[in-house]
């Protein structure tokens, strides 16, 4: 047989179904197929492509992201405007505001002084109460002093929040869930961090909150 | 490299932010995709992804010409959950979040690639065609009577309809550079 099948009746031929008038039978298709060398592999090539389709319900669930979200991702990571720390975090995240501070020293937020091992912070955004206890546990290691933070917060106001993460500067990040009661508990290693709070209905964040020791 | 992918990446070098928005469109879910399917949890794909195209935005002149991007994407997707999965082991004892998706990791990142050049060349093919292998593939238990609701269409004309479209969809991936070849010979090995 001298006539090549086209990609059409070879697919016909695949699926079962006719070619329609004119076409070719699939007696011919499938001689073809096993005669040429050519036409066997545009099978295999047709055949394997049949094979992906047929897996394509399973994996498209994988590949479910809404429009918006993909937006809001490409907005985050445009070129020439990318940071290094956590750019969708800053683009959703309302900014809490410090409202207490148990030291009622200036309200820059770093430092535990002399021998002092906790401080109580509040923060307020619209909608949102944050209310920390940090504890220090201070231990000399070497002839250095260091230390290790344990962070108690509790979120409240209108706002629920469902997870509780503290990101480093280069963007690697720790995550505590919130409680029913509002509660999350960290316990790390002094530094600086940013605070974020995340639930359904939006998030907030505190941002350069340091933990280190005078 | 695909001829839109590498127009695409140097529209985005020249400071075209509509090309970087359909560059994320195209490649986001290949990228959810690889992070969902190595156990990184929903609400931390978010923060892959953004990872996963920060990188990308700072490396839009260093990707080379023989490696594909949906290849560079899966790598540095992979590498990104990983450290994820790295960190959430080192916090899960205290914390206890995340560390038992991390025994399930397994995914075949050919799967994925193909599935995503399926979506594209799909997403290029006319309304009609789309739409029908859209709802025979893509929608799980869709039968032809439930596809002659939905589209309007004769039963007996589904089947032939059908060929012509996949003939369409293989002329379109063909045409795009893709690796439908290269998945035969993949087969044959096994």
């Amino acid at each position: 047989m001298d006539t090549m099948p086209s990609n059409h009746e070879i697919l016909c031929y695949l699926l079962g179904e006719s070619t329609g008038h004119g076409g070719m039978s699939a007696a011919d298709v499938q001689r073809a197929i096993e005669q040429n060398g050519e036409t066997g592999a545009r099978a295999g090539i047709l055949q394997a492509m049949l094979g992906d389709l047929g897996r394509a319900a399973n994996l498209e669930s994988l590949f479910d992201v809404a429009s918006p979200r993909l937006s809001r991702l490409a907005q985050a990571t445009l070129p020439g405007k990318v940071g290094t720390v956590s750019i969708v975090d800053r683009l959703i995240a309302s900014t809490a505001l410090l409202t207490f501070d148990s030291w009622k020293a200036s309200p820059a937020l770093s430092g535990f002084r002399g021998n002092a091992t906790s401080r109580d912070l509040k923060f307020a955004a619209e909608g949102w109460e944050i209310d920390l206890q940090i504890t220090l546990e201070r231990a000399a290691i070497a002839g250095l002093v260091s230390g290790t933070v344990t962070v108690v917060g509790r979120v409240s106001g209108s706002h629920v929040a469902c997870k509780a993460s503290l990101i480093w500067p280069e963007g690697t990040r720790l995550e505590s869930e919130v409680d029913s009661e509002g509660f999350f508990e960290f316990s790390v290693e002094t530094g600086q961090f940013q605070l974020l709070l995340e639930g359904e209905s939006g998030s907030v964040s505190v941002p350069n909150l340091m933990l280190e020791m005078d | 490299m695909s001829a839109e992918d590498s127009q695409l990446l140097s529209q985005c070098l020249a400071g075209d932010e509509q090309a970087w928005y359909r560059l994320v469109g195209l490649h986001g879910g290949l990228v959810f995709a690889v992070a969902r399917r190595a156990g990184v949890p929903e609400h931390a794909c978010d923060d892959i992804a953004q990872r996963v195209f920060a990188s990308l935005s700072r490396s839009l002149g260093k990707i080379r010409n023989e490696q594909t991007l949906p290849a560079w994407l899966i790598t540095t997707t992979k590498r990104q959950a990983w450290r994820w999965v790295k960190t959430q082991r080192s916090a899960g004892a205290t914390l206890g979040t995340g560390a038992e998706a991390i025994g399930n990791e397994h995914f075949d990142v050919e799967d994925l690639e193909r599935h995503a050049q399926l979506r594209r060349a799909l997403s290029a093919l006319e309304d009609k065609c789309r739409e029908l292998l859209q709802l025979l593939y893509f929608v799980a238990r869709t039968d032809y009577e439930q596809v002659s609701r939905t589209l309007g269409m004769p039963i007996g004309s589904i089947g032939p309809t059908r060929a012509r479209c996949l003939a369409k969809l293989a002329h379109l991936m063909e045409n795009s550079e893709l690796k439908i070849g290269r998945d035969t010979k993949r087969k044959e090995r096994k």
